[in-house]
């Protein structure tokens, strides 16, 4: 099962801003059923790799492959269209807006243009209990009342609820006290295990060990090393991305 | 701290202030609480709620639109020019709203396309619209042509005065659209998080387009109605205080300068306080020169409420949301 075709499949993309580049020839696989973590140092364009799949900000070169077919990604919506969704962390919610229009915001269910409100309502309650969110009291309550946590499965519950085939996530604990990453590393693999292709970006080496299943890292722009988690340790992974050390015959 | 379960409706302290208003005023002189005195509060209020209503959605998004005054103008003498033309009175009020919501596509338009704040560009079309019915009248008075145009503003539908109608009408469908439209849920969306909306996919430009459009729209229906009841084309009709009234309305109703939050409830229990105020002061015989004074401080409290609650509302989260989007680019 594991040798199925890739859900992500990223070729010698690369991307400058100006004379500076920020990504070189970078290649990315992520597979379906697995959290695939993407970690390096500050600026080492993780940021970058991810915008360029959501269709924010195009590679300047490259390939995307998206389940064996070369596409091109241009725009929010295209990457959508294909099932990737990004949350982002702070990014992605309407403070103002309940629970159920921030779930279905951009893709509300309606009928000549006027909200099924029920239908709506019953699904984003459905989806919280599938990810077996209990925390959340209402899916009533205003967004801006909720916890950072809950904020965060809030977010990520909208990728699920849209079945989504990939769903990336930048750093999904980076504000979150102790129990409420539990909470959200728990939904991460709950993710995967549903079959979907999970990207986590983060800076917590411990979260990455907890979560993934394979763990890409850059630096400095280039790809240095593509190790799963099982077969690494911690201190591998940190050389990796102060660039003191490169996995031996990455690339090949 | 404890907080009370029940949720008291935000306007229900509009609606108290507004009760000891109209005790006052009643208590002051005795020409205040008759049906009289009603009928000019409502008529004067008319013109103010629809301008209120367009501003609320304009506002909701973070925008502002300052050139609804001037639009009012604009449109009153466009539907009298437009009668004088040959078309029939209703063909020509129409014909004037319309032309009402193109200044508000124009507005839209710029501000999504060239990203210039809405301020400022809202501010410019204030000018252009102001200056339209001048030249066009060359600064007089037009004779309106059809006498059956002032039933617009005059006249009575089962003893209910026209413009109230329409100001019902108005609120009500403003009030569908935002509660139950999934347009009005992008409004909202658009005043709380612009950059959440975009990346979720909502049409920006269209959304942007629309609320400055019906803000237009509901100007120059205000201005046909205040042109109608003058029954003449006078062409600054409605460039005197009712800008600055109908934003202190939808302000000290509820509606937020930062975008995202207020109700057409609360829009319209402040236009009934903002135009009870100014009203009572009337009967009472306070010099017209103090009411924009009082009215102005009325607005600096509103927005004095209005930021210390947003202040609040955003403090616990990491969104820096320092000033209104109104006074910032608009575009990314
Ligand atoms: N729009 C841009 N214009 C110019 N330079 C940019 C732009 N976006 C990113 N960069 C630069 O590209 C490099 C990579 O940035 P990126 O945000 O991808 O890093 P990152 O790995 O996500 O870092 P962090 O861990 O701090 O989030 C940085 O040097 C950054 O300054
Ligand atoms: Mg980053």
């Amino acid at each position: 099962m594991s040798q199925q075709t890739p859900v992500i499949e990223l070729k010698n993309v690369k991307k400058s801003f100006g004379p500076v580049e920020v990504l070189k020839d970078v290649n990315f696989v992520v597979r379906a059923g697995e959290v695939t973590a993407l970690v390096g140092d500050n600026g080492a364009g993780k940021s970058t790799l991810i915008k360029g799949l959501a269709g924010i900000q195009p590679y300047d070169a490259g390939k995307i492959i998206i389940e064996g077919n070369e596409v091109v990604l241009e725009s929010p919506r295209q990457s959508s269209e294909l099932g990737i969704d990004v949350v982002y962390q702070d990014l992605a919610l309407c403070d103002n807006l309940d629970i159920v229009h921030n779930l279905f915001l951009g893709r509300e269910q309606s009928a000549i243009g006027v909200l099924d409100e029920g239908h709506m309502e019953t699904k984003a309650a459905d989806t919280l209990t599938s990810l077996s969110v209990k925390t959340v009291k209402s899916v009533r309550q205003k967004v801006a009342k909720l916890s950072g946590g809950q904020r965060q499965t809030v977010a990520i519950a909208r990728a699920v609820l849209w079945n989504n085939k990939v769903v990336i996530l930048d750093e999904p604990t980076a504000a979150l006290g102790v129990a409420q990453t539990e909470q959200v590393l728990q939904l991460v693999r709950r993710l995967a295990a549903a079959g979907k292709a999970v990207i986590m970006i983060s800076h917590n080496l411990q979260d990455v060990f907890a979560v993934a299943d394979r763990i890409y890292v850059l630096y400095l722009g280039k790809m240095t090393a593509a190790v799963k988690t099982s077969e690494t340790t911690q201190a591998d992974v940190v050389s990796y991305i102060t660039g003191s050390k490169t996995q031996e015959n990455f690339g090949a | 701290m404890k907080i009370k379960k029940v949720s008291i409706p935000q306007e229900a302290g509009i609606f108290l202030v507004f009760f000891v208003m109209v005790l006052i005023f009643s208590v002051l002189s005795e020409n205040f609480f008759t049906i009289t005195n009603a009928s000019v509060l409502l008529l004067n209020g008319a013109i103010i709620a629809l301008i209120a209503l367009g501003q609320t959605f304009v506002l909701l998004t973070g925008g502002i639109d300052l050139s609804t005054g001037a639009n009012v103008a604009m449109c009153g003498i466009i539907a009298t020019v437009l009668m004088r033309s040959g078309l029939p009175w209703w063909v020509a009020a129409i014909g004037a709203a319309l032309c009402g919501s193109f200044l508000g596509v124009l507005n839209g338009l710029i501000i999504h396309y060239v990203g210039i704040p809405p301020f400022i560009v809202t501010f410019a079309a204030m000018g252009v619209a102001s200056s339209i019915p001048m030249i066009i009248t060359r600064a007089e008075s037009i004779q309106i042509t059809q006498e059956k145009f002032a039933w617009i503003g005059q006249g009575h539908v089962l003893g209910f005065p026209v413009p109230v109608i329409l100001v019902i009408i108005a609120a009500i469908i403003s009030s569908i659209l935002l509660k139950n439209t999934v347009l009005g849920t992008h409004i909202y969306a658009l005043g709380g998080n612009k950059l959440a909306a975009r990346l979720s996919g909502i049409n920006v430009m269209r959304t942007t387009v629309f609320v400055y459009a019906f803000s237009g729209f509901l100007a120059g229906v205000a201005g046909v109605i205040a042109t109608s009841r003058l029954n003449v084309g006078y062409p600054q009709t409605g460039t005197g205080n009712q800008l600055f009234y109908s934003i202190a309305a939808a302000v000290v109703g509820g509606v937020s300068l930062f975008g995202g939050i207020g109700t057409i409830r609360g829009a319209i229990a402040g236009v009934l306080l903002i135009s009870t105020i100014s009203n009572g002061m009337n009967v009472v015989n306070v010099s017209s020169y103090w009411q924009p004074l009082v009215i102005g401080l009325i607005i600096l409290g509103g927005v004095s409420i209005d930021s210390k609650r947003s202040s609040k509302r955003d403090g616990a989260k990491s969104k820096p949301r320092g000033k209104p989007q109104i006074l910032s680019r608009t575009k990314k």
